[in-house]
């Protein structure tokens, strides 16, 4: 039975990891590969590396950092941040990465989106959509065109079955405790089976708990709530079912 | 005593950053090269793999690595890792149909319904000699799978929403195939790892 992931989520910010609040301050950590090797070693499923300054900023993708964070871990690892084509993803994957998240790509060039998944394959790509909350309704963040897209786009982009995964990222409450929107739950589940990963705004147990008995949900992403705290992951898992993670 | 060589077929696909550093904590000696004379006097072969089928089995003609591991000596044993697994079979039905490598006599076909087995998920051994890891939960990524006889099959792992079983280790005189990510599993994946080349080597 496949069991619930929690993926350990590192921001990165200049080559630094930092601890975000909101995507609008930031507060450096240290370097991503000592904060990778503490996740590895405390029992993440999943590790992020999350590059948020390389598509807004159009940096180019910093490789050595992508292989030094994989040469400390042997915990399965996410990137994030500026893959534009099908080269960038296959050298993401040869620095040290095993699966890419898409995001800002999706809304600018769909068919390279798809040029990209044909590349590494549909298992190795997630699509990230942040979003917000505006007027009481729900809204797919283009953070890169500035724009708000409709949660019907965002479904219809996922059955183009580009995708294995989804990562919903709260984009107004990230940084903030406990405080992840589930109302978006209602509006997603209904129309797309697509497994989901939850991150922003993500830290108790008992939210988590509820997050998990949602049957599509395969795993939520936490950022700075697992940077201070040396068992938090273990202490997390220890209170929630037994069954939900793997032994 | 001689150290036993790992070469990694470097086919411009793949991670193999963890396999390396799996192989080295290991003890091994380990190359990664897409020369042919290096790995002809390597031990055992490691074929990588995270991509789709089309690519990887296109840029192993292109580098003639097709011809040299169909023709590899029974001395020399090899491992096929997630993707590299599927590459041993016959044909794949991954985006297009094409050619494998055909060194088992297996198709890779779709999991039903769309369905991406990622996560992680347990393994059945069928052997006693693996009896420490049944039921452990190794790391897999794939979305496709060998469809194989069953008298190749050391190890499976059962999806439960499909309600059915994938070859998650395999089996043939010197080839072995592990469809799951064994360098990706942390402290388990590397202990497994190790009984399987104990086990192979013998």
């Amino acid at each position: 039975m496949i069991k619930k992931r929690m993926v350990g989520v590192i921001t990165v910010k200049d080559s630094l990891a930092v601890q975000s609040f909101g995507y609008k301050t930031y507060l450096p950590l240290g370097k991503p590969a000592v904060l990778a090797e503490n996740l590895d070693r405390w029992g993440a499923d999943e590790i992020l590396l999350n590059c948020i300054d390389v598509s807004s900023q159009s940096k180019s993708i910093d490789l050595n950092l992508i292989t030094s964070v994989s040469k400390a871990i042997s915990t399965p690892l996410i990137y994030s941040g500026g893959v534009q084509s099908p080269e960038d993803a296959v050298s993401v994957v040869k620095a040290g990465a095993d699966r890419i998240c898409l995001d800002a790509i999706v809304s600018t060039d769909i068919h390279m989106a798809v040029e990209i998944s044909k590349t590494l394959g549909r298992q190795a790509i997630i699509l990230t959509a942040p979003f917000t909350r505006s007027h009481q309704d729900h809204f797919w963040l283009d953070h890169i065109g500035c724009k708000l897209n409709s949660i019907n786009d965002l479904i219809k982009t996922i059955e183009m079955d580009i995708f294995s995964e989804l990562m919903l990222v709260d984009s107004d409450n990230e940084g903030i405790r406990n405080s992840f929107d589930m109302s978006i739950m209602d509006k997603i589940i209904p129309l797309t089976p697509i497994p989901l990963i939850l991150f922003g705004g993500i830290s108790s147990a008992s939210q988590i708990k509820k997050i998990f008995n949602i049957k599509n949900v395969s795993a939520v992403g936490i950022g700075n709530s697992l940077s201070y705290k040396e068992l938090a992951i273990k202490e997390l898992k220890s209170s929630l079912p037994k069954e939900w993670f793997r032994s | 005593m001689k150290r036993t060589t790992i070469g990694i077929i470097d086919y411009d696909l793949g991670n193999v950053q963890s396999l390396r550093n799996c192989f080295k904590k290991l003890g091994y000696i380990c190359v990664f090269s897409q020369e042919i004379k290096i790995l002809k006097k390597c031990d055992i072969l490691v074929l990588p793999g995270v991509g789709a089928f089309p690519p990887a089995i296109k840029s192993l003609r292109e580098k003639k690595l097709d011809i040299f591991i169909q023709s590899l000596s029974k001395a020399q044993s090899l491992i096929g890792v997630c993707l590299g697994m599927q590459l041993l079979g016959k044909s794949s039905e991954e985006i297009e149909s094409n050619k494998g490598l055909g060194l088992i006599n297996a198709k890779t076909i779709q999991l039903p319904k769309n369905y991406t087995h990622v996560g992680w998920n347990n393994v059945s051994f069928n052997s006693k000699n693996f009896y420490e890891h049944d039921q452990k939960h190794f790391y897999f990524n794939h979305s496709y799978y060998l469809d194989i006889p069953k008298k190749y099959i050391l190890a499976s792992s059962r999806l439960d929403n499909l309600d059915i079983e994938v070859p998650s280790i395999i089996k043939k005189n010197n080839i072995l195939g592990i469809q799951f990510h064994p360098e990706k599993s942390q402290a388990r994946g590397l202990h497994l790892l190790e009984c399987l080349l104990i086990d192979h080597l013998e």
